[in-house]
């Protein structure tokens, strides 16, 4: 097992990676063969430079990527493990960052996640994420464990529950103390968010009563702190609640209760006339949708892809979920009718080309669709951005923008 | 929308008015003047008797409207929310479209009342907030001072209900909101309509007595300003003629 090198596709050299997380890594360095695409290694591990990558035997080896920008590299090498160990998103950051961060996950056969909003909008995307953010020391020993057991082949997803537990109770115990701590409204700061959260890990781990009655609570809570926008940003996702609770009808009112603006009261909309004529998967999938559930919704979608109108929804899906794969192999021809539709077909199928190592082919894909229209010429610029950070990545002496 | 409702599943025709209130010794005061104007523009009225000691309930059960009449035999008054949640499900049970949370001495004004089915009869918006002026005094002149000016802010009296949708009072023992607090995330209208407040139009003697009650139930100002309270005894506070608004007028 020892043979079965890791390699690090760091974030700024061997410097640049966050201090728990190397401290870490130079001890698994003492026991595993460690490699790194880094100009300034430690003793212990060893340096890959990036034209040395092919000649990895990757159907042996693991990879631990820590920026987005290495997704063009680190996926088409198809290593045997393909960790994606990311902070989440920058404020502010580049939309292209979003993009190669969403396709890195999707393609990843796990995702540690350095954030908890980013580890939750990925449970909500896929199975095997973990939480590591250094703030609950047991919470990130599960992530640790959980990545040393994948890279040996073994099943980790029994630690996926166990960590969700724990870091519920743990919410649970610093909602408890900051309760003993309120005295006054400005005391209560994070409360309410913290309520949220909680409501978030308890529909993650099954338990849907619980999770409603937090949801309720903070809901309230904001109210009382007079925030804005708490119906679509917090009660809304009472309706994917009821969903678990096998409430249908309910939860489409509640969406409907939410619903603003022309879009969203069409989408309420469409999920009356479906319910109505008893396609109810669809109506699930498609509230699953709208509170950002892709994963339960394309579980419920896959079955149903001959249906067009399913179909349409799981492209949407698996576009949210970064499995450009998945999208591109649903639309077919006789599905990119309009102008618009040929348009993003050619986008996906240039990423997804890029994605499975064919470069050239990409390229020519990203040309022909800029042909027409001058904006879809940044699949070219968007390319050369990422190939010129991945050299800054694996400089330790200079961090990468 | 597919079953003939409106945005979000709102109901925008034909929908049914319920005035809500609770009511306690009433007998002798507005009581009966407010049942007879509700019944002029709403449909069905609701009533929580708080275990009145005068002839209240029977004012109240004579009006045909009133179609759920409540009779506590002890009284809640020292838990107010308890009240308001109480008078909540009362009128939850009869089915209502709309709701208007009304008081025994307030009276909406003609023009408010003209406007009350285009104001329930629509898909976008589910609160209804008006101004509510306090008459001093009189029924002719209301207060504007310092601690008397309620009518220069939307109070919310009007909502949609929305069955399933979670309502919360906040466990206030005195000067519990009229409606469940909740309600404030929804997509509500501000408007100017007016509605006319008996409840300090009384005798000085009479406002003493509120005043001095007020100060038993709360001599600290933990519900409410002990300024506020202080200014009921203003010898001479600035009061304004009323105009009555008619849809004439614009």
């Amino acid at each position: 097992m020892q043979a079965q090198p890791i390699v690090i596709f760091p974030n700024g050299g061997w410097r640049g990676i966050p201090p728990g997380l190397k401290s870490w890594l130079e001890e698994l360095s003492r026991k595993r063969k460690l490699l790194a695409v880094a100009d300034d290694a430690p003793n212990g591990v060893e340096t890959l430079a990036l034209e040395q990558l092919g000649s990895v035997n990757w159907s042996n080896a693991s990879a631990i990527v820590m920026h987005a920008a290495w997704v063009h590299i680190a996926v088409p090498l198809k290593p045997r493990c393909l960790i994606a160990v990311l902070p989440g998103p920058e404020p502010e950051e580049a939309e292209l960052w979003s993009k190669c961060r969403l396709w890195l996950c999707a393609y990843a056969t796990m995702v540690v996640a350095g954030s908890e909003a980013f580890y939750l909008e990925q449970s909500f995307r896929r199975g095997s994420v973990f939480l590591m953010d250094g703030l609950d020391e047991t919470s990130d020993l599960f992530a640790k464990q959980a990545i040393e057991w994948h890279i040996d082949g073994f099943e980790s997803d029994t630690l996926i529950r166990l960590q969700q537990r724990h870091r519920a109770s743990w919410r649970n115990g610093l909602l408890e103390q900051q309760q003993q701590e309120i005295t006054d409204q400005a005391s209560a700061q994070g409360y309410a968010d913290g309520l949220f959260f909680h409501s978030v890990y308890r529909y993650l781990t099954g338990e849907a009563d619980y999770a409603r009655k937090l949801l309720l609570a903070s809901f309230e809570q904001m109210l009382a702190e007079g925030r804005n926008h708490t119906l679509q940003d917090v009660y809304r996702f009472l309706s994917a609640i009821e969903l678990e609770q096998g409430h249908l009808q309910d939860a489409v009112r509640t969406y409907g209760y939410t619903a603003q603006g022309e879009k969203e009261w069409q989408e309420a909309e469409q999920l009356t006339i479906w319910l109505a004529s008893g396609k109810r998967l669809l109506v699930q999938a498609r509230l699953y949708m709208l509170n950002d559930d892709y994963r339960k919704a394309s579980a419920l979608l896959e079955p149903l892809s001959g249906d067009p109108e399913a179909r349409t929804l799981l492209v949407s899906a698996y576009i949210q979920m970064g499995r450009l794969d998945g999208a591109y192999s649903l639309m077919s021809a006789r599905h990119r009718q309009s102008a618009s539709d040929r348009r993003q077909w050619q986008h996906l199928q240039g990423t997804a080309l890029l994605l499975a190592g064919k470069r050239h082919e990409a390229i020519h894909c990203f040309l022909q669709a800029g042909e027409n229209i001058q904006e879809e010429l940044h699949g070219m610029v968007e390319l050369a951005v990422m190939d010129s950070t991945v050299r800054e990545l694996t400089r330790g002496n200079k961090e990468a923008n | 929308m597919a079953n003939g409702l409106g945005k979000g599943g709102r109901k925008k025709e034909s929908n049914k008015l319920t005035a809500m209130m609770h009511v306690r010794n009433e007998a002798g005061r507005y009581l009966e003047a407010v049942l007879a104007d509700l019944s002029g523009f709403v449909d069905e009225i609701v009533i929580v008797d708080d275990a009145s000691t005068d002839q209240t309930p029977d004012i109240a059960a004579s009006f045909p409207k009133v179609v759920k009449l409540v009779r506590n035999k002890e009284s809640l008054f020292h838990k107010e929310w308890l009240l308001r949640e109480q008078l909540w499900r009362a009128a939850e049970e009869t089915n209502p479209d709309w709701l208007l949370a009304v008081d025994a001495d307030e009276f909406y004004e003609d023009y408010t009342k003209d406007a009350m089915r285009e104001l329930i009869d629509q898909d976008e918006y589910d609160t209804v907030s008006f101004r509510m002026y306090d008459f001093w005094d009189s029924v002719t002149h209301y207060r504007e001072d310092e601690w008397w000016n309620l009518h220069q802010r939307p109070i919310m009296t009007l909502v949609r209900y929305l069955p399933g949708y979670h309502y919360a009072f906040p466990k206030r023992a005195h000067h519990a909101p009229r409606l469940p607090f909740t309600y404030s995330a929804l997509p509500g209208l501000d408007t100017d309509l007016r509605i006319k407040h008996f409840g300090w139009a009384g005798s000085a003697e009479e406002r003493r007595a509120k005043h001095d009650r007020y100060i038993k139930l709360d001599p600290e100002g933990q519900w409410g300003s002990l300024g506020h309270y202080a200014s009921i005894l203003e010898p001479n506070p600035r009061l304004i003629r009323w105009q009555e608004r008619n849809r004439d007028d614009e």
